[in-house]
């Protein structure tokens, strides 16, 4: 049994060939240029949430410094800003925490075990952990947590420009070749 | 129903009386109690001054803190040789890399007051109990040379006092600022300290 592509013409061969190669040429640039843009955004939303932890745990020092956790309270209530925060725990040395969850989650979660400092992209979530330090003295760490719908609705936005892309390739390569 | 009896003449004289005494009665009969002791004020104030963000301008080559008595009142004696007592305690610590010295400064007279503050070259004035009654001439003085004055007894700090120790629900310690006192002073104290401090405005 032949193959269809051994049935076509030289000329229907050659354009066959002409598409396949513009397919492969801008899936593959979109690609690339898709994978840089996504850790270049991924690179932005740990910087980003760096900053933001950093803020609470500067507002938040003199609270941890002379032991009054409960008016960081409202440090973090300034988060609701922020629709893709989800939740944000700040801690003393005694680990005791106040905390902040957004409002469509479940109120009462329980407190996340401690860890290094760090930003991580696990769960579909991203974590950043974030020491309270002041002059060589640890006083606690804040913790935030973000949603990944910013690069979800990024993603869904490159697929759609990438098919369009393609498309727009396709039929400029299936017309230039055509006329050749 | 029958109308509020306006007070008896005799009441009202009673009431004159006690108003009469009241504004008679001497300061430091007055409430002028500290809610902590002096040896838990003093890391306190210490932590506070590392929030002005004036002071390493201030303080230049030390932090010097003189602590203000009145040798005629025992709980201004006692209070000055505690804060004395205590300072010794934590001589090795430093604020903001500045070594803490600190020297008795009594409050005999408001001129002989600000030449014994001048002379000592402090830039921390803690205003012990008993001297209520010249808060005036201490406050001066420390605005003349930019000296931020310090207490542990609340009620000074809403008299002009620039920093103290209050107390709050669950017995805990309440930092008190007055802000225009501390202005005046020429403190700077961090917008992050002032939001956890009971503030006079």
């Amino acid at each position: 049994m032949t193959s269809p592509f051994r049935r076509l013409s030289i000329k229907g061969k050659l354009l066959g060939i002409t598409m396949a190669t513009t397919l492969v040429a801008v899936v593959v640039a979109c690609a690339a240029f898709v994978y840089y843009d996504i850790q270049s955004f991924k690179r932005q939303m740990k910087e980003d949430l760096r900053v933001v932890a950093q803020g609470i745990a500067i507002n938040s020092t003199p609270a941890l410094e002379f032991e009054s956790l409960e008016s960081a309270r409202e440090i973090l209530a300034a988060l609701r800003a922020d629709p893709h925060l989800e939740t944000a725990v700040i801690f003393d040395r005694e680990k005791n925490a106040v905390s902040y969850v957004r409002g469509d989650l479940p109120q009462d979660p329980p407190a996340p075990p401690l860890r290094a400092d760090g930003t991580y992209f696990e769960d579909d979530k991203l974590r950043i952990y974030h020491s309270v330090v002041r002059a060589g003295e640890p006083l606690g760490m804040v913790f935030i947590q973000s949603d990944m719908e910013e690069l979800r609705d990024r993603l869904g936005t490159y697929a759609r420009v990438v098919a369009v892309v393609v498309l727009l390739s396709l039929v400029t390569g299936l017309v230039l070749a055509s006329a050749l | 129903m029958a109308p509020p009896r306006s007070p008896r003449p005799r009441s009202r004289a009673l009431l004159a009386l006690v108003l009469a005494l009241g504004s008679v009665v001497p300061g430091p009969a007055r409430a002028q109690a500290m809610p902590f002791p002096v040896d838990l004020q003093v890391p306190l104030l210490l932590k506070i001054l590392t929030y002005d963000r004036s002071f390493e301008f201030k303080a230049k080559q030390a932090v010097t803190i003189a602590v203000a008595f009145d040798a005629a009142d025992p709980s201004s004696v006692a209070a000055k040789d505690a804060m004395i007592k205590t300072l010794e305690q934590v001589s090795g610590r430093t604020i903001k890399n500045l070594p803490i010295k600190w020297t008795a400064v009594e409050f005999k007279d408001a001129a002989g007051f600000d030449r014994a503050v001048r002379a000592s070259r402090a830039n921390v004035l803690y205003v012990s109990p008993g001297l209520g009654d010249h808060l005036a001439a201490i406050l001066k003085t420390s605005r003349s040379y930019a000296v931020t004055t310090a207490t542990g007894v609340p009620e000074f700090v809403q008299r002009g006092i620039a920093v103290g120790i209050g107390v709050k629900p669950g017995n805990k310690p309440d930092i008190l600022i007055n802000l225009p006192s501390s202005r005046s002073e020429g403190s700077e104290f961090d917008a992050s300290l002032l939001r956890i401090a009971t503030v006079v405005k």
